[in-house]
């Protein structure tokens, strides 16, 4: 009596801040010190196995960090029900890049989209630039999910994407209500939202 | 000094002497630019060294021919060298562009490289210090104290320009820091600053193009390959023009010159700024990246010419091709294959054309190579992670990738596509598959029914093509065009009927609204298209046969029937496109009686859109000018027929569309496909059906390559 679900999640941020390394831990439990650069965008799967049974299956487009077109980002956070906006904290430069992808993603991403402020490289805690209260506080102004992770040691890495799961479900009835359609622009060449990529919140296959 | 190398690494340096020996064997053995360029096209520099001692070019060693590459690309690369040169090859007019080369770096170097009180950049500026690293207090009083220090805010202070140097250079640094992680070369600080400053260099000389990522890869490969065959002064080689070739300590420079050339022809993928243009009402206009323009084309022209069955699927399935597209060309495939095999691949595009032209079709002919993989599944995540994480072969082939891109370059139409889907079958055993057009007998798939195991795809209706492709190619006994051509039509007549059945097995039992085009109709209709213009093609030829054959039954000696065939021929082996607009079922009825059209009038003599490369790459017969720049021999039929005749028989000649519109209603009905064992039948007992050859040995591989060069010998 299981549901399964599948969403789009995308990782956003300034280049070199870690959305490669985060991913390699998340689906492989691996790390390395030196991770090429990512040119235009990668993509993986995973699936996470919630307690009640649910399946969540994350497609993860993770991006390129210096992609500044505006006709290409879109493309990779059109129809995604999540994404990840990764800062590195011991640049405070990437946290204001973070905001501005958070400021386009409010403004052109699906309204229902989960967004998720994570910073990244905690085990460097001694070259902090960012403190936990100035992130935490502006996570919570703008209603995001927050936290630190270090993808060299894995902390917080599972957490932070367990934690996704859990409230993507509960939001996906909502966005089902609001039609999938919605999130594809008129005249674009988009994902079918009926084939494989499902859009926000589309049920899997329901057996129960 | 020499760095060391792990003896283990592949990319180690070889010794000098072996380099003395690639040296000697490309610029002191007679050999020429064309030459070269046409065996490292066909993959045969393996062969040449048999003739013109190559064998420091050959692939003797695990990571493929690598010893003396840079001396092909600086070759290929640097402006002043004859490629179209029919003398040998000699190494002074490379060594004068180097020079030139050099002394132009160093003076960038030492523009660039200083800050504006003369003192060098702090060489240990990684990306963590860079911005701390503050200049040293002026001393110079260039524009005077007020304008000239580094707190100046005045606009013309020549120390705004070194702190955005600074961020510049922290930004490629971060890129060159995590180049190939795998290769020990470039965990060395030296190496890591030197590319830093190339990249450095070139970025404020092109400030329109400006720094990308990806940029860093192409130049470090670069760095990699010109690097591994540096020599040092000391090495104790007494060779003048060797030690200049290859002189260590110009390493960084000769790479700034391969770069900035190569990059001339790759700059288009990499440009992202966004003109300042504005409408007529004054809002900014719509501006689409060139690359994304590019991998559109890729997709939705070019594989679509090619492979209609596959631009649909993956049409449907939502695939946007600028997820794939923008890595392999930005990059010229170094992650899609191993670096050894990638840089195989640019030896033969740089060899085909140094501005790259290639480089695009070469991802249509990749597309081609996992088209099965591809097809097997409507799930979006699994087609994606075919493209993103590129499956790998055995034996990769590098140079069969380039040469089927220049072969469907020339020639884009699906008949060309399965000639490229036949290639991989017959050298690198992928077999000749297609989805199952399964229709309804498939249970329906839901919505992100990612779980399901994959259906195991079927084979291909493919008979009659792939009997008529595969007849041609293999006939290297054929020395008469009658003999070949009476006995593939008796293949044709045989094979008819079957794929009949087969395409009314599988194309019929869904109704098929007709006038339909594709993107519109549904995605089982848009699968069948190739193979519905296959057939209507080959059947409209198998006409044109028929017609010959009635003829020289009339008169054995019809030169018209002759000419006939010959343009069948052509079309058969790609020389020329089919052209369906012209092509009336009831023409070559008319013909006979009338006997004044050539039939070759009935195609269209030249494609325009090959004009680029005429006859590039076709085989021994354009070896000479093989890159095509000089080489416009004469078609078989342009010098046969008398240009004016040509006209005035046919005034509207038309290019064929890239892709003809399928015409269901032919297949579906087909009143036509019954004519053509009639019009053959009396020929039957004429011809003799050579039997099909056994093992395959390697000029067999090479006739698949080159069937027209067959039929010559």
């Amino acid at each position: 009596m299981s549901k399964q679900f599948q969403f789009k999640l995308v990782l956003l941020g300034e280049s070199a801040v870690g959305k490669s390394s985060l991913v390699l831990r998340f689906v492989k439990d691996q790390f390395d010190d030196y991770r090429e650069s990512t040119i235009g965008a990668a993509f993986l799967t995973q699936t996470v196995q919630l307690e009640d049974g649910t399946t969540v299956k994350f497609e993860i487009w993770d991006t390129a960090g210096q992609e500044r077109y505006k006709s290409l980002a879109p493309m990779y956070y059109r129809s995604a029900a999540c994404a990840i906006c990764v800062y590195d904290i011991t640049q405070s430069a990437s946290l204001e890049k973070a905001k501005s992808w958070i400021r386009e993603l409010q403004r052109q991403a699906d309204p229902s989209i989960v967004i998720a402020l994570c910073g990244n490289k905690s085990d460097l805690a001694a070259r902090r630039q960012v403190s936990q209260e100035e992130a935490q506080k502006f996570a919570e102004e703008e209603g995001l999910m927050w936290c630190e992770t270090s993808a060299k040691t894995g902390e917080g890495v599972n957490e932070i994407f367990d934690r996704i799961a859990h409230k993507l479900p509960e939001v996906a009835p909502l966005q089902a209500q609001r039609g999938t359609a919605a999130a594809k622009p008129a005249g674009a060449r988009s994902v079918d939202l009926n084939k494989g990529p499902a859009g926000p919140g589309t049920p899997e296959s329901c057996n129960c | 000094m020499a760095q060391s190398y792990p003896q283990a690494d592949q990319w180690a340096r070889p010794l000098p002497h072996e380099i003395l020996l690639a040296f000697n064997n490309l610029f002191r053995s007679g050999l020429t630019i064309a030459t070269l360029r046409e065996a490292i096209i066909n993959g045969r520099v393996d062969r040449l060294s048999n003739r013109i001692e190559l064998k420091a070019l050959k692939a003797s060693r695990p990571d493929g021919g690598r010893v003396g590459r840079s001396l092909l690309w600086k070759l290929f690369l640097l402006p002043g060298c004859p490629l179209l040169d029919g003398n040998p090859v000699n190494a002074t007019l490379c060594i004068s562009e180097l020079r030139s080369a050099r002394r132009a770096y160093s003076d960038l170097a030492a523009a660039r490289l200083r800050a504006p009180d003369g003192r060098a950049i702090p060489s240990s500026s990684t990306h963590e210090d860079a911005t701390v690293s503050m200049p040293p207090q002026s001393s110079t009083d260039a524009g005077g104290w007020e304008k000239n220090n580094p707190l100046s805010l005045d606009a013309e202070n020549p120390w705004q320009q070194w702190f955005a140097d600074l961020e510049l250079r922290k930004v490629i640094r971060q890129d060159v820091e995590r180049i190939f992680p795998e290769i020990s070369y470039f965990s060395s600080q030296t190496v890591r600053e030197n590319l830093t400053d190339i990249l450095f260099i070139y970025c404020v000389t092109h400030p329109e193009i400006g720094y990308r990522q990806g940029m860093h890869e192409v130049a470090g490969t670069i760095l990699l390959v010109v690097d591994n065959d540096s020599i040092d002064y000391g090495a104790g080689i007494k060779d003048d023009e060797l030690q200049e070739c290859c002189a260590r300590k110009s390493v960084s420079a000769d790479v700034y010159a391969v770069f900035m050339s190569l990059m001339e022809g790759a700059h288009r993928w990499y440009e992202w700024r966004e003109p300042r243009r504005r409408d007529v009402r004054g809002q900014p206009e719509s501006w689409t990246a060139p690359i994304v323009h590019v991998c559109r084309m890729i997709q939705d022209q070019m594989l679509r010419s090619v492979d209609p069955a596959l631009w649909a699927h993956l049409d449907s399935a939502g695939v946007e091709p600028q997820i794939y597209g923008i890595r392999w060309l930005r990059l010229l495939f170094t992650r899609e294959f191993p670096l050894s095999t990638a840089v195989a691949i640019w030896d033969c595009l740089l060899a085909a054309d140094p501005s790259l032209e290639l480089a695009e079709w070469v991802c249509v002919t990749m597309l081609l190579r996992i088209r099965n993989q591809l097809l097997s599944t409507d799930d979006y995540s699994t087609i994606l992670t075919y493209l993103l994480h590129y499956p790998s072969l055995d034996q990769d082939m590098p140079w069969l990738l380039v040469k089927q891109a220049a072969t469907i370059h020339e020639n884009p139409v699906p008949t060309t596509g399965v000639t490229v889907m036949l290639q991989n079958r017959d050298i690198l055993e992928i077999a000749i598959e297609a989805k199952s057009s399964g229709f309804r007998e498939a249970a329906p798939t839901r919505p992100g029914e990612g779980m399901r195991t994959e259906r195991p795809p079927e084979k291909a209706p493919l008979g009659l093509t792939d009997v008529i492709a595969k007849h041609l190619m293999e006939r290297t006994d054929a020395v008469t065009l009658n003999r070949a051509f009476l006995s593939t039509v008796t293949e044709l007549r045989k094979g008819l009927p079957d794929l009949t059945s087969t395409l009314s097995k599988t194309f019929m039992t869904q109704p098929v609204p007709l006038g339909s085009t594709p993107g519109s109709t549904s995605e089982d209709t848009l699968r069948s298209a190739q193979f519905v213009s296959l057939y209507t093609e080959q059947e409209r030829l198998g006409h044109a046969v028929g017609w010959a054959i009635s003829a020289l039954k009339d008169n054995p000696s019809s030169l018209d029937a002759l000419r006939c065939l010959e343009t069948v021929q052509n079309v058969l082996l790609r020389k020329v496109p089919f052209d369906a607009s012209r092509l009336e079922p009831g023409f070559w009825t008319k013909v006979p009686s009338q006997a004044t059209v050539p039939p070759d009038a009935l195609f269209c003599p030249t494609n325009p859109r090959t004009s680029l490369f005429p006859n590039k790459l076709s085989g021994g017969n354009t070896a000479p000018g093989v890159v095509g720049m000089n080489s416009r021999l004469p078609r078989v039929h342009d010098a046969r027929i008398p240009v004016d005749r040509r006209v005035q028989s046919q005034p509207v000649v038309s290019p064929m569309p890239p892709m003809p519109p399928p015409s269901h209603g032919t297949v579906m009905t087909s009143p036509q496909v019954t004519e053509i064992p009639e019009a053959a039948n009396g020929s039957q007992n004429e011809c003799t059906v050579e039997p099909a050859k056994g093992g395959r040995t390697e000029e067999d591989r090479q006739n698949l390559l080159d069937p027209l060069g067959v039929l010559r010998r």
